[in-house]
């Protein structure tokens, strides 16, 4: 399972589209801006890059345009793509089983969502430390993020390091959402355009509707993953910087994610024994 | 899934399979058999249904109705049969991949990956496996050759080639040639669809026409022989001494295609033709049956559509 793992990633990876990915990411990241509340005002000191990273990967266009659309560009139509370079038949009739293939695909886009939401927060950090005057300080006296730690994304007492790590799994957790919802889609349309255009038109809601979720979300929006990764909500960054208690528990959002995944992964695993697996005709 | 079978079963064996795709229907009852050791070609114009066959035979589509057995074992289109090798017309490489690690991914999958294998089969496709450029630089004959190798990767007894003569320059066509000769010899099967009827016509005894779906003709490419017989004159005299020798014996003849040939219909006996040919003192130049071509079959068939 490992060698095909390795195989899909290298096919995600070695395109020209992942360095244009990392250029979209850099761009959104130096522009996604920094408050006056994260610079520093006489109540609060100011901010550090670990704020800066938090803040740019709770906004709108860092997370939809950047991580949304940059990984939809990565692993969108990789199905059909696949079948249309030949790849697909050679992997698909060296797999011992189809589940086994579906399944490696579908870890090896986890792997990738990692990655990316990883590079992203890098790409963040850094850029917080080209840009805020005190990128080493103690940050928000508050310390907005460390109210996270015991709210069920992190562990009670977990340091910056750790919330940062918990907020970068639950990016990758819907990243990994949006590529298995894709390669579904592709497995009964392969087409390289459908499965793009329905992920990018879920995207578009998102982005039409300005994540209402963020303030007063209703009860089902619990099962939309982009509700639950502006982690805002749960610290009060999108009313100015106020603390407040957030409208439901993270620790909800991070089980309803992990079930959707683990039924897009089976779902997609008994497609795939049933149908025919795609071909460069399709 | 693919269940276990009888070791003696041919190596190919396709019963009555139907394939629809929506309201179309691409292969409407083939059968079709293929045994160890034998190279079988596949010939129809496009959209006949011959990569979708393939596609089934390798257990990436589902037949519709009908069954498959590869090795004696039913393949259902929910796994693909062990033991074989595939080359379908896209070629599949990552092209910023060199040959060698390309190799080393694929066969890596089923535990043929190491440097020896790899180097081996690089040679016998004719690729030099020091060559360390990413194969997206390579020529598409290159390629073609990268996609044969990767079908021998993993030893099969079974072959199916779609087109593998895609790209090949003349000396890559006479070793693939050779190099599916050696292997139907040592009892590997192959499958092998292709527009390059002259190359079926050299390497399979039998070609399966496949036209909308269905077999349309099995041929035995061995007995190719017209039902008539070519003989040239040396000169237009020896020509009308000949054609006048031919209405005294009261045998049909017809004037050929070149002006100083006329084709005989052939009589119950040749030798005794020739031998009476042979007796008339006329200069003659050759005496050949007329063979039609497996292009010409296929272009009654097909009437000249593809």
């Amino acid at each position: 399972m490992s060698a095909l793992i390795g195989h899909f990633l290298l096919q995600l990876f070695g395109t020209r589209r992942a360095p244009l990915v990392l250029l979209l990411l850099a761009a959104l990241a130096w522009t996604s801006g920094v408050p006056d509340y994260l610079v520093g005002t006489p109540e609060l000191p100011r901010a550090n890059a670990a704020d800066m990273a938090l803040w740019a990967f709770n906004t709108v266009p860092f997370l939809v345009l950047g991580l949304g659309v940059g990984f939809l560009v990565l692993v969108g139509d990789f199905l059909p793509r696949s079948a249309a370079r030949g790849t697909l038949a050679l992997t698909a009739v060296r797999s011992s089983g189809r589940r086994r293939w579906w399944t490696a695909q579908m870890l090896a886009f986890g792997i990738a969502a990692v990655v990316v939401a990883v590079v992203a927060m890098l790409l963040c950090l850094l850029v917080g430390l080209l840009r805020l005057p005190e990128p080493f300080g103690p940050g928000m006296p508050a310390a907005a993020f460390l109210r996270l730690a015991g709210t069920g994304v992190v562990p009670a007492g977990a340091g910056r390091v750790a919330v940062l790590a918990g907020i970068v799994l639950l990016v990758a957790a819907v990243l990994w959402v949006l590529a298995l919802v894709s390669a579904v889609v592709a497995l009964r349309w392969p087409h390289p355009v459908v499965p793009v255009v329905v992920v990018l038109g879920w995207l578009l809601v998102e982005l039409a509707t300005g994540f209402p979720a963020a303030h007063d979300p209703p009860k089902w929006l619990l099962f939309d993953p982009f509700a639950h990764v502006r982690y805002g909500q749960y610290l009060g960054f999108a009313s100015g910087g106020l603390l407040r208690e957030g409208p439901h528990s993270p620790l909800i959002a991070a089980v309803l994610l992990v079930l959707e995944i683990a039924l897009l992964v089976w779902w997609g695993a008994r497609a795939a024994r049933r149908r025919d697996l795609p071909s460069a005709r399709s | 899934m693919v269940h276990a079978g009888d070791g003696g079963a041919p190596a190919i064996d396709v019963a009555g399979v139907h394939k629809r795709y929506g309201s179309r229907s691409a292969l409407g009852g083939v059968d079709l058999r293929v045994e160890r050791g034998e190279i079988v070609g596949f010939i129809g114009p496009n959209g006949s249904g011959k990569s979708s066959l393939m596609r089934i035979i390798a257990g990436l589509a589902r037949a519709t109705e009908g069954s498959v057995h590869v090795l004696g074992e039913c393949v259902d289109g929910s796994s693909s049969p062990p033991g074989i090798g595939l080359v379908l017309e896209q070629q599949g490489h990552l092209p910023y991949l060199s040959a060698a690690r390309n190799l080393r991914m694929l066969g890596s999958l089923t535990r043929h990956g190491d440097q020896r294998s790899v180097e081996a089969v690089l040679r016998r496709v004719g690729l030099d496996p020091a060559d360390r450029r990413p194969v997206g630089r390579w020529s598409f004959g290159m390629r073609q050759r990268l996609l044969v190798a990767q079908a021998l990767l993993d030893e099969p007894r079974v072959l199916l080639l779609d087109e593998p003569t895609n790209g090949l320059d003349p000396a890559g066509v006479a070793e693939l040639r050779a190099l599916l000769g050696e292997l139907a010899s040592r009892g590997v099967a192959v499958l092998l669809a292709s527009h390059a009827l002259t190359e079926v016509e050299r390497l399979c005894r039998r070609a399966y026409f496949v036209r909308d779906g269905l077999v349309a003709d099995i041929v035995d490419t061995a007995a190719g022989a017209d039902d008539r017989l070519l003989v040239r004159a040396s000169t237009s005299a020896d020509l009308a001494a000949l054609r006048s020798w031919a209405a005294d014996q009261r045998l049909a003849a017809a004037a050929g295609a070149d002006p100083l040939v006329l084709e005989f219909a052939v009589p119950d006996r040749v030798p005794e033709l020739i031998r009476a040919l042979a007796a008339t003192g006329i200069d003659l130049e050759e005496i050949a049956p007329r063979r039609r071509s497996l292009e010409n079959r296929f272009l009654e068939l097909v009437g000249g559509r593809s």
